[in-house]
């Protein structure tokens, strides 16, 4: 049954309280929980992340909203908490990195296939190839440098194939650059779409920032470098997409929405009890935080919270994997480049992204050193030397 | 209680997913790997990092090599004084770092129950701590300053980050905890013996018998460790180890 977003008003804030103990609970099982409730839990922290971000900035250029934002801020902020530290410290920080490709590229691809804004839709498809690009490159690294599986965390529902090289990604600032989606049109799922895939990117970039000094190889550190690069040129594409004509108010109403959107679909497809506990509590937290910001919103722009946001919900995000479509933009859309605003054949690349990533790559590639003739194996590439295991899985 | 795991559904293994296995293995047959570059290997580019790179950092010179004289460092007759001191400094993290790793096994202990012996555990804990003091003053001896943090005490602290981590895991099992001390101890019993070959070598003959005193003790602690081991894993019941 769809939930309809004015009729359940939530939890009032006021109530809204987590104790240090709420917030760190026992982890989700790197070896027995599904792998898309850690997708979940690492797309609502992301989701998480991206509402206090947006919320800082509001801040900082509405004096009279000062309070609001920070009183839900920091809800925000133990809700944050609480997610992201479901997840176990037996994830070492490359695996949770394949972890985060998975999401990229299972969440984007679900987004690609249901958005009904045909240029929004081949935008998702352009940068789902280079996340699943990266995913290869990681595995390869997660493989040769730690000795360990990527599919232990990827159960076998995403691929472990090269997707547009890496190499090929990386543009001049302007080829970076998208149109908008006009607000006044959008459907409500193209917005929340548009909110959802650029929160998980964000999210991305930051981890990559903090994790790759971390390592002590060179390969990795370069590679981490190398791909927080494409994740800042994939932040600067999926902000674009967001119609920048959006009030202040109309920007947070859409945030606080997307967020019980995103907690409802959680609720919806969770299978471990303890964690769709944690959904439930939170798509609670977030109808509340939802009617506060709509009261603000009318309040203070005269006109009806549903001129923005419908009363009810949009198609939710489906966790499944997405292999077989994967496969067959690959197939169609490899040799895609971006070109200003537009997607264009590889022949018709831009000089000045051309240019711009020689002069990067000057010194050597790391994506394609660290995956040279790489090919995911089950158990991982050492069973090239005892093929028994493979061999056996072939049949 | 924190015993051995039992069978449950694990979601790792491929054989739970044989059709979409299979398919991640021919997906391959589709899209093949493919170079894009090639000017340099894997080896090449870390060569060129190692041959190009700095240390972690120096020994801190002790005031005795830089003027000024202590009774311990006249006998500092070996051939690499600092690595005489970056040793030290490697124990006595080590030996600090195990007193920490004991007190997160005894908490567990003490949570659980069944459990280890406790006063056999804490007695090792002491053990750790009583080196640790050795260490420190053999190094105040020669003129060092145990405060100082080594390169090889920087190094080896990397090297262990995994035993803490896995010790102070609440998840974690007792017998999966006895295996990450087990390493610890390995590593340390080596480690006495190495030092105390070096403070051999360097006529720093008050300390000679003391280190490898502290060696025969964790030597004692290695092998209990292991038995233990041992035996949660052969009879998986913890009331049997005392």
């Amino acid at each position: 049954m769809a939930l309809n977003i004015y009729e359940n008003r939530g939890l009032p804030i006021d109530k809204q309280h987590l104790t240090w103990r709420d917030m760190v609970q026992v982890p989700i099982s790197k070896l027995d929980d599904d792998a898309f409730t850690r997708v979940r839990v690492i797309l609502m922290n992301g989701i998480e992340l991206e509402s206090i971000q947006f919320s800082r900035a509001c801040a900082r250029m509405n004096k009279e909203l000062q309070l609001p934002l920070a009183q839900l801020r920091r809800i925000d902020q133990h809700q944050a908490t609480l997610i992201n530290w479901l997840l176990g410290a037996d994830h070492s920080p490359l695996e949770t990195t394949i972890a985060y490709e998975q999401v990229a590229i299972e969440v984007t691809a679900a987004v690609a296939q249901n958005d009904p804004d045909p240029y929004l839709a081949q935008i998702y498809r352009f940068g789902l190839l280079e996340d699943f690009d990266h995913m290869y490159r990681y595995s390869a690294l997660l493989d040769r440098l730690e000795g360990k599986d990527s599919n232990n965390i990827l159960q076998s529902y995403t691929d472990v194939l090269p997707g547009r090289p890496t190499i090929y990604e990386h543009r001049a600032p302007e080829d970076d650059l998208r149109e908008c989606y006009d607000r006044k049109k959008a459907q409500p799922l193209t917005k929340m779409h548009a909110l959802t895939i650029m929160s998980g990117e964000q999210q991305t970039w930051n981890y990559y920032m903090n994790i790759g000094p971390l390592f002590s190889d060179p390969l990795a550190r370069q590679l981490y470098a190398e791909i927080a690069h494409i994740e800042e040129q994939h932040v600067t594409q999926y902000q674009c997409i967001m119609d920048p004509s959006e009030t202040w108010l109309e920007k947070w109403l859409l945030h606080k929405a997307n967020e019980v959107y995103n907690y409802y679909g959680c609720v919806q497809q969770e299978k471990n009890s303890r964690v769709k506990a944690v959904w439930e509590r939170f798509l609670d937290y977030e109808l509340g935080q939802f009617h506060v910001v709509r009261d603000l919103f009318e309040q203070h722009e005269q006109r009806d919270a549903q001129s923005v946001v419908p009363a009810e919900l949009p198609e939710l995000i489906p966790y499944e994997s997405q292999r077989d479509y994967v496969r067959e933009v690959l197939r169609n859309e490899v040799n895609l480049r971006a070109k200003g605003t537009a997607f264009v054949d590889i022949s018709e690349e831009s000089v000045a992204s051309k240019t711009y990533r020689q002069r990067l790559h000057a010194d050597g590639v790391p994506s394609e050193i660290v995956a040279l003739n790489y090919i995911w194996m089950p158990g991982g590439e050492v069973n090239k030397i005892y093929p028994s295991t493979v061999s056996q899985l072939q049949h | 209680m924190k015993d051995a795991a039992e069978f449950g559904l694990n979601k790792t293994p491929t054989q739970l997913h044989p059709v979409m296995t299979q398919s991640m293995i021919e997906g391959y047959e589709e899209f093949p790997p493919h170079a894009e570059y090639n000017a340099i290997d894997a080896f090449t580019m870390r060569k060129n990092y190692i041959q190009r790179s700095e240390q972690l950092g120096a020994v801190p010179l002790p005031s005795t090599l830089s003027g000024v004289v202590s009774s311990g460092a006249q006998a500092i007759q070996g051939n690499s004084p600092s690595a005489l001191i970056d040793k030290l400094g490697e124990r006595l993290a080590f030996e600090r770092s195990g007193v920490r790793l004991y007190d997160a096994l005894i908490t567990k202990c003490r949570a659980a129950a069944p459990d280890l012996d406790i006063q056999i555990l804490e007695q090792f804990r002491d053990d750790e701590a009583q080196h640790f003091a050795l260490v420190q003053e053999c190094i105040v001896s020669m003129g060092g300053d145990p405060t100082a943090q080594t390169p090889c005490a920087d190094s080896s602290g990397v090297a262990t980050m995994g035993f803490m981590q896995v010790l102070n895991d609440p998840r974690s099992s007792i017998p999966q905890c006895a295996e990450a001390i087990l390493m610890a101890e390995l590593a340390d019993a080596a480690g006495w013996e190495l030092l105390t070959t070096l403070a051999d070598e360097a006529g720093l003959s008050d300390y000679i018998d003391k280190f490898d005193q502290a060696r025969r003790t964790e030597d004692h602690h290695m092998y209990t460790i292991k038995d233990w081991l041992e035996r949660l894993t052969l009879n998986n019941e913890l009331e049997e180890v005392e």
